[in-house]
């Protein structure tokens, strides 16, 4: 499997945004008393969402792999 | 008056669905391609209905919802590490695999196994695993919908008759496209139910009970539900998140959606309304939750953390009768679209991959023992469901974690598609291997103790992974070097 710069930079950026889902909540945010664990759950999956709409949608549709 | 609302309701659900079906017969299908993977011919919003649909059971309402109540935002992120997973899985694997699926013509995903590592074995093996793990997960989401009908008054047997129809109706009529159509059916019935409850709950319940965003907030931080509570310790996070990140390679009624987009637009469309189906109706559902938290917090809602599944059922029970039927209908309509997705996958893998085993030149265009393996599933699944023994139900919990080697195994062989060719002993030894431990703990421990059970510090569903991650990259490289191809 070939994989352009691009994807593999978003996989780079994939595996931290997962290794801070798990680390921050057990460290940081572990003993929050407001919405912040809740938002940063919420806002790490969002810019997943945004991260893998512009691998998907950028110019060029690869129809071989 | 208000059973009649509500048996009004089912009724209405089922009639809408079932034309619904009946309108999807009109596309024809002629093949197994057309009956399973839809030709490959599904638009992106069906396709991305159909995934989510099927990705998100009963569990959400009911278990996700008990799950926030009791034991707070870690629920919200356990749910959100299964999204964030899969989003990534699906944008570096989907597009690959989409068109690897068109080209080979790949119905099933044991199918797509066996051709990459060059074994009709090891697909008829996989097939088998696939049976083994998700008829109890099948039958779980029938006995949760029965227990609905049982908790109405309308009894269990009723139930479960209801669930048996539809689902056979629903999955026989046209295959995926009355599974995938009723999909897109159901999986709006449940966002727009979520929300109308939530905004009820957040609009009329709290404030009634003297309680406002502001005082929302300061109670469930004050009581520790907004940080990590004594339930979410790192390792039993660890082994609930595990089976569920690689959820989106290892079961093969979502592997199965990523061959069905008609192009690459309708690909990236069902990627892109997933994500945000997934995470809308994952913060609506935990925020339900702990809303029911505040309740019992401020003396308005009784204590359910020892019966959490029973929050959603009394927060219906307080809600206007129109609405609660809605919200009830709409966690029909979650077992449901996951019931007949997994019915009519493992109905493809059987016919495909079993049966087509040992009847090597099948036409595709046989459609009988499409028929005949939907009627002895779903007869199969019925009659476990009405006898509930307890193992098979409880086995539903671990069916993530033995269908878990097959990740090792997948990405494997999606990454070093040219190289695994004709290696079909290491996936074998990894599957059976990995599959092994998890059985053999669950016939030990239990399968909801096994869940959770440590040894060495790590869950079972680590060790799962780490044994069949080791046998196949070991494996393989044993085989290329001392086995000739």
């Amino acid at each position: 499997m070939v994989l352009d710069n691009l994807e593999k930079a978003y996989i780079v950026a994939s595996m931290l945004l997962i290794a801070l889902a798990y680390y921050i909540p057990f460290t940081i945010l572990s003993g929050a008393r407001d919405f912040s664990l809740y938002l940063f759950w919420l806002m790490i999956v969002v810019c997943e969402i945004i991260l893998s709409m512009i691998v998907l949608y950028r110019g060029g549709n690869k129809d071989e792999y | 008056m208000s059973i009649e609302v509500y048996i009004v309701m089912v009724v209405f659900y089922f009639l809408v669905g079932t034309i619904i079906a009946l309108i999807s017969r009109r596309i024809g299908v002629k093949s197994s391609i057309d009956y399973y993977v839809a030709g490959y011919k599904l638009s992106g919003l069906l396709a991305a209905m159909t995934y989510a649909a099927t990705t998100y059971s009963a569990f959400m309402m009911i278990g996700l919802v008990g799950f926030s109540y009791a034991t707070g935002v870690g629920a919200f992120g356990f749910e959100l590490m299964y999204l964030l997973a899969t989003i990534f899985l699906l944008t570096i694997f989907a597009p690959r695999v989409w068109v690897w699926a068109r080209k080979n013509k790949w119905v099933t995903p044991s199918q797509m196994l066996g051709e990459l590592y060059g074994s009709r074995f090891l697909a008829l093996v996989v097939a088998v695993v696939y049976l083994l793990a998700l008829i109890p997960y099948a039958t779980a989401q029938l006995v949760g919908l029965a227990n609905l009908f049982e908790g109405l008054g309308l009894g269990y047997s009723m139930g479960l008759l209801f669930g048996i129809a539809t689902v056979f109706l629903w999955t026989y009529l046209a295959g995926i496209w009355s599974v995938a159509t009723t999909d897109l059916y159901q999986g709006l019935w449940m966002i727009i139910s979520s929300l109308l409850f939530f905004s009820w709950i957040l609009l009329f319940l709290l404030p009634s009970n003297g309680v406002d965003i502001g005082e929302f907030a300061r109670i469930l931080g004050d009581n520790g539900y907004l940080g990590i509570t004594g339930f979410w310790k790192l390792p039993v996070f660890i082994a609930f998140t595990l089976p569920w990140i690689f959820f989106a390679v290892t079961n093969p009624q979502v592997v199965q959606r990523i061959y069905m987009p008609k192009n690459k637009k309708s690909l990236k469309t069902m990627i892109l309304y997933f994500s945000l189906f997934g995470l809308v109706y994952t913060v609506v559902v935990t925020l339900i939750g702990l809303s029911a938290r505040v309740l019992t917090i401020v003396g308005a809602f009784p204590e359910l953390a020892k019966q959490r599944d029973l929050v959603t059922p009394t927060l219906i029970s307080l809600s206007p009768v129109l609405l609660g039927s809605i919200v009830f209908v709409s966690i029909i309509a979650a077992a449901v679209s996951t019931l007949d997705s997994i019915i009519l996958t493992l109905s493809s893998t059987t016919s495909n991959d079993v049966y087509g085993y040992w009847r090597k030149n099948r036409s595709s265009k046989n459609m009988y023992i499409n028929y005949i393996v939907i009627v002895i599933l779903v007869i199969v699944t019925g009659s476990i469901a009405a006898f509930k023994p307890g193992f098979v139900v409880e086995l539903s919990v671990l069916s993530s974690v033995m269908l878990l080697p097959l990740a090792p195994i997948t990405i494997t062989a999606w990454v070093y598609k040219e190289r695994v060719h004709g290696k079909y002993r290491t996936p074998l030894v990894a599957l059976l291997s990995g599959f092994l431990i998890s059985f053999y703990t669950a016939i030990v421990l239990g399968p909801k103790k096994a869940f959770i059970t440590t040894f060495y510090g790590a869950p079972v569903s680590f060790w799962v992974l780490a044994v069949s991650t080791v046998i196949t990259v070991l494996g393989l490289e044993i085989e290329e070097k001392f086995v000739k191809v």
